[in-house]
């Protein structure tokens, strides 16, 4: 088999398995998004009153959280996934001959999935509230594409050092509740403290994140100086995480 | 620990004697009791169990069962920091350095619905992912879920103890108050008995069950005050959210940990009564529906 083929068997098993047995199946997958948007919409706007400061609009913070906790969560659920990985498909990765890193290739499609059908219904909403589309939205499978890559590196790091001591997971979990406060997701950045403003830049999801809420919320260019910058670091990133894994590859499957 | 399950054993041995005295003297219905005697009777099996369950979750890890407490420390600690230093919010009503009484607060709300989401996640595929239970041997099965439960309680009280010393950190007090927390904390429980029988119940019979769950917890986490004082919600919402039973418990756990306060008996009773009805309504579905399980699976 072909690996391609394999990566996507996989990325198939992952949501068979998930809704295995249950009478809508697939169709969960759709519900789920749809009940976050809701949520999102309904609970965050209306219910608790939320307002974007200098917006009239009652969706405009439905939309702020939208756009930063859809991609936040695809992310999220990369590494966190990710991080495990290894531990989880000991029984596939001592019995079939399969590169390691495309277990993560599968983790981030799966991911990918969730994330384009949120996205989806997401456009739909937008059409229907006659928000304003423009070009700079043509920059969102980019954008996205650079999440996930820092997720994929961020995720073979944590995978592999995992192997070797479990704590390294329930680690990555306290540190990315800890991110997510340290991102204006659900909160806007302008009630930030000065100090915590200025090494805001030093953090790749802000300048992900920042970029869809310019986007979708704002309505302005994202910080492209920012973004390549940050498509650098991605690669380097990712290629200390591959070096990593080579260097312990051996070592990995003699541990599990 | 040996006290208090003496004491127990103590109290159940009087509810059996109530029981059959009321069975024999009086032929009045007394299956209220049977929840209770049951879990009784299986009580080594559920001790096992929930240790079995408590002890697989942080197996192979170096620092072992340390995690239970470093994971709500270390929570605790990223809440404190992120709403002091980062926002500097306020929760509204000015109580002491409420800088970090912000943190705890929330936390408050947070260890509640932790113990309720991990029951109903635990308990909704328990006799799903346990097939062999159901049809090889014979197993009080009623005991699964409250396992689960157990199993989230007993994180739960790992939580309520960084809590406690969050308060006596910060706020240099401990509340007499807190002696209403084994109150409050039964309620809870009897809740999360009740819903997780009614849950392991139906999820063998409807496999969709986990996501609705699912779903339902995560709607059940933003309709209680958690994150935001119910204050801040808009009137006509507010009766809503105090429908729901975890909001009375949130609010309640938060008087009589941090406010210094007694709390409002009335609600409490009226939350009891709910439990109550709840844990029995939960039993009595789970027997009634547990003789076709071994056909389903």
């Amino acid at each position: 088999m072909s690996r391609a083929s394999l990566i996507w068997e996989l990325t198939k098993r992952d949501f068979s398995e998930k809704f295995a047995g249950s009478v809508l199946g697939f169709v969960w997958s759709l519900i789920l998004p749809i009940v976050n948007l809701v949520i999102y919409m309904l609970i965050f706007g209306k219910i608790m009153g939320g307002r974007l400061p200098g917006k009239s609009d009652i969706y405009a913070y439905g939309v702020y959280v939208t756009v930063g906790l859809v991609p936040w969560m695809a992310f999220v659920g990369s590494i966190s996934r990710a991080s495990n990985i290894f531990l989880e498909k000991r029984n596939l990765i001592s019995k079939v001959s399969i590169p390691l890193p495309s277990l993560l290739v599968y983790v981030n499609l799966a991911e990918a999935i969730t994330f384009m059908i949120s996205m989806g219904f997401f456009f739909i909403f937008l059409f229907f509230t006659h928000h304003k589309f423009d070009m700079n939205m043509l920059l969102v499978p980019f954008l996205f594409y650079l999440q996930q890559l820092f997720a994929f590196g961020f995720g073979l790091l944590a995978a592999t050092l995992t192997v070797f001591l479990r704590d390294i997971k329930e680690v990555i979990t306290l540190t990315l509740q800890f991110w997510f406060w340290f991102t204006p997701i659900v909160y806007v950045r302008d009630i930030l403290p000065d100090a915590v403003k200025s090494i805001l830049p030093y953090n790749p999801a802000y300048v992900i994140i920042e970029s869809y809420q310019r986007i979708f919320v704002f309505g302005t260019d994202p910080n492209y100086q920012a973004l390549i910058v940050m498509t650098l670091c991605t690669h380097l990133l990712l290629f200390f995480s591959y070096w990593t894994l080579r260097a312990l590859e051996k070592d990995v499957r003699d541990f599990l | 620990m040996h006290a208090a399950s003496d004491i127990y054993s103590l109290f159940i041995e009087v509810i059996i004697i109530i029981r059959n005295y009321m069975e024999k003297k009086h032929k009045v219905y007394s299956g209220l009791f049977n929840p209770l005697v049951n879990i009784y009777r299986s009580r080594d099996l559920l001790m096992q169990l929930t240790r079995r369950n408590i002890q697989s979750r942080y197996k192979g890890t170096a620092l072992g069962l340390l995690w239970w407490f470093t994971t709500p420390l270390m929570l605790l600690a990223v809440y404190t920091f992120v709403f002091s230093v980062v926002f500097k919010s306020r929760w509204g009503v000015d109580i002491g350095d409420s800088k970090t009484a912000f943190a705890l607060i929330m936390f408050c709300g947070l260890v509640v619905f932790n113990i309720l989401s991990e029951s109903l996640n635990g308990a909704v595929g328990v006799i799903v992912g346990n097939p062999n239970y159901v049809k090889k041997v014979v197993f009080p099965l009623e005991i699964l879920p409250v396992s689960s439960v157990l199993t989230a309680l007993f994180l739960g009280l790992t939580w309520f103890a960084v809590l406690l010393a969050g308060v006596g950190l910060f706020m240099q007090k401990i509340c007499l108050s807190i002696v209403c927390l084994p109150f409050i904390l039964l309620i809870l429980v009897l809740c999360c008995c009740g819903l997780a029988w009614l849950v392991a119940a139906l999820g063998v019979y409807i496999r969709d069950l986990p996501h609705v769950v699912g779903i339902l917890l995560q709607v059940l986490f933003f309709m209680t005050p958690i994150f935001y004082p119910i204050e801040m919600v808009p009137a006509a919402f507010r009766s809503i959210l105090l429908l729901n039973p975890l909001t009375t418990i949130v609010e309640s756990v938060r008087k009589v940990v941090i406010y210094d306060q007694w709390p409002d008996w009335g609600d409490l009773g009226v939350g009891f009564l709910i439990s109550i009805v709840l844990f029995q309504v939960g039993y009595f579905v789970f027997m009634k529906v547990k003789r076709g399980f071994a056909d389903v699976l």
